[in-house]
């Protein structure tokens, strides 16, 4: 509409009327995160690698130049959460309740487990077959970078951004096997693990407005 | 012939060529010392008012060389805040001869200066050679490494691979490092570093010192492109500050004139070196300061197309020779648009610094 994407006006309607139909206690926000995870699956058409801040850049076989850590956050930035946080600030004007946001799970390092559920998936199989998938450090690091933007869009909006849960990271940043699912989501336990992060804010939020 | 005077042509007369025609049409070039073709690599170098001829050059259809663009992903507004496809390689801006021929020499590994790397309080890192290029400097030192390896590579790729390099000669004063003579394009202290004058001493280069500066830099080019040919031209555009006591507009005559005498003197013998008169289009008397924007600085749009006007009609050979619109609509929203197009890449404005806080 008017040249630029926008969420369906309706739609604004209708969260409005859920927020005044359930009169929540929390809102927890889930928007974009498969983005985070989606971004590392597919190749740049010029590959490339990048730093992130307080990290060594471990050269990793396949990418080409480096495009400034920076540059490519204000790129991300303008790209991916303009819209998501246009939304927010429409359907905050609407909520009673304070809200949170959730960090989507970390990324898959194994290629091999990765390549076998995105094969599953119809749009982007037939690209996996023939390229495969980016390099797993690649990928991490470009969850990172999406991830801190995601948090810095939700914590302007004042939703505080929970990070994955403890002891769902492994040592190299991926996300630990004994919690994959597919090639997007956590399994049940990660769920579970999420679902108490969720509680204590619960708790918290019930308490203040108790006191 | 009573006299050498007798029948010279109409360029060589001021009434017929410059007093006596309109401003628009007055052409000092007169004939291109060689024509470029479409296919041919044309790279640049220099400073604010070479990207310009950058912008034309592309609109015009010949074939600008960005030897160092950035990543297809990045959009192009994004691009140009981090300097890409300003210049041929991301280096910023090139302010005197010795910053290329330092330029030149660093990226084949045959000078490493010992002021290689500043440190922002933040733990940040600056380019002291480009310290604009990055808008708040490498988040760390893999980063910067990293980036500067790619951008060696690239300033070697368009040496090795450009067919004309047009260089734009900007300043005489300059700011180098005591401990090698590594020549800064920013006075330590203003965009990066911190200013210490037992290892900081400042250069005011003579005629002499241009000149062989400017050929040691041919003469790196031409050993590794043997084809190459260069265009050299004045930028019009007045010192921002002079380091010296006296008045800017006394150093700015010093600095252009300088230039512009050593960029005479290395085109004069050479088949492969033009001097193309940008300088005296835009400055010259019969302008009536006309192609100086308010600040008197700034050169307008319709300045610009002046001189690339010329710049097509005399060195294209076959490209386009489209030059973009100025008419007073178009060039109003242009020059609406200036001052930010001239604070993107225009490291020495950072001098001026209560003019660029009010900005």
């Amino acid at each position: 509409m008017d040249g630029h994407w926008q969420y369906n006006p309706a739609f604004y309607g209708e969260i409005e009327d859920l927020f005044q139909a359930h009169n929540p206690a929390l809102i927890v926000l889930m928007l974009e995160g498969g983005e985070c995870a989606r971004s590392g699956f597919h190749w740049p058409a010029e590959p490339f690698d990048f730093c992130l801040p307080g990290e060594s850049l471990r050269p990793v076989q396949g990418l080409g130049g480096i495009i400034p850590y920076d540059l490519m956050r204000e790129n991300a930035r303008s790209k991916h959460y303009l819209l998501t946080s246009e939304f927010l600030a429409k359907i905050a004007l609407s909520r009673q309740a304070p809200w949170v946001s959730i960090s989507p799970p970390p990324v898959v390092g194994d290629d091999a487990f990765l390549i076998r559920m995105l094969l599953r998936q119809p749009l982007i199989r037939d690209e996996v077959r023939a390229s495969g998938v980016p390099p797993a450090e690649w990928r991490r690091k470009m969850w990172v970078l999406l991830t801190s933007l995601m948090r810095e869009m939700y914590e302007s909006h004042d939703a505080p951004f929970l990070l994955p849960p403890a002891g769902t990271i492994d040592k190299d940043g991926f996300l630990a096997p004994e919690f994959y699912h597919d090639a997007l989501h956590g399994n049940r336990h990660y769920g579970a693990l999420v679902l108490r992060q969720i509680d204590e804010v619960l708790a918290q939020v019930t308490e203040r407005e108790t006191v | 012939m009573t006299h050498p005077y007798e029948g010279i042509p109409p360029h060589q007369l001021w009434l017929r060529s410059i007093a006596g025609v309109v401003p628009d049409e007055v052409d000092p070039v007169v004939m291109g010392k060689f024509k470029i073709t479409p296919q041919d690599k044309v790279a640049t170098a220099g400073l604010c008012f070479a990207r310009n001829i950058a912008r034309h050059l592309k609109a015009a259809g010949f074939n600008y060389y960005v030897s160092e663009p950035a990543n297809p992903i990045i959009s192009p507004g994004l691009a140009e805040k981090f300097g890409y496809g300003i210049f041929t390689a991301r280096y910023g801006n090139i302010y005197t001869p010795r910053q290329l021929l330092q330029t030149l020499r660093r990226a084949y590994g045959e000078f490493h200066p010992v002021e290689d790397v500043w440190q922002l309080v933040d733990g940040r890192i600056v380019d002291p050679f480009r310290p604009q290029i990055q808008p708040d400097g490498f988040i760390s030192m893999d980063e910067f490494n990293a980036d500067r390896r790619a951008h060696f590579a690239a300033i070697r790729r368009a040496v090795e691979q450009l067919d004309v390099l047009v260089f734009t000669l900007g300043l005489t004063e300059t700011w180098y490092s005591r401990l090698d003579g590594a020549v800064f394009p920013v006075c330590p202290g203003v965009a990066g570093g911190q200013f210490d004058d037992t290892r900081h001493g400042f250069l005011n280069f003579s005629v002499t010192d241009i000149i062989t500066d400017l050929e040691k830099s041919i003469l790196i080019i031409r050993e590794k492109n043997p084809t190459s040919r260069f265009i050299l031209t004045v930028s019009p555009v007045p010192l921002v500050a002079t380091a010296i006591d006296r008045s800017v507009l006394v150093s700015t005559t010093y600095s252009k004139s300088v230039l512009r005498v050593a960029a005479e003197e290395i085109a004069r013998y050479d088949r492969g070196i033009a001097y193309f008169p940008s300088y005296e289009i835009i400055t010259g008397s019969y302008t009536r300061g006309a192609y100086f924007a308010d600040d008197l600085q700034s050169v307008t749009e319709a300045g610009v197309s002046h001189v690339m006007k010329l710049f097509l009609r005399h060195y294209a050979d076959g490209a386009n020779q489209v030059v973009e619109d100025h008419s007073p609509a178009h060039e109003t929203a242009r020059e609406a648009r200036m001052p930010e197009a001239a604070a993107v890449m225009c490291d020495e404005k950072a001098l001026d610094v209560e003019t660029v806080a009010n900005e």
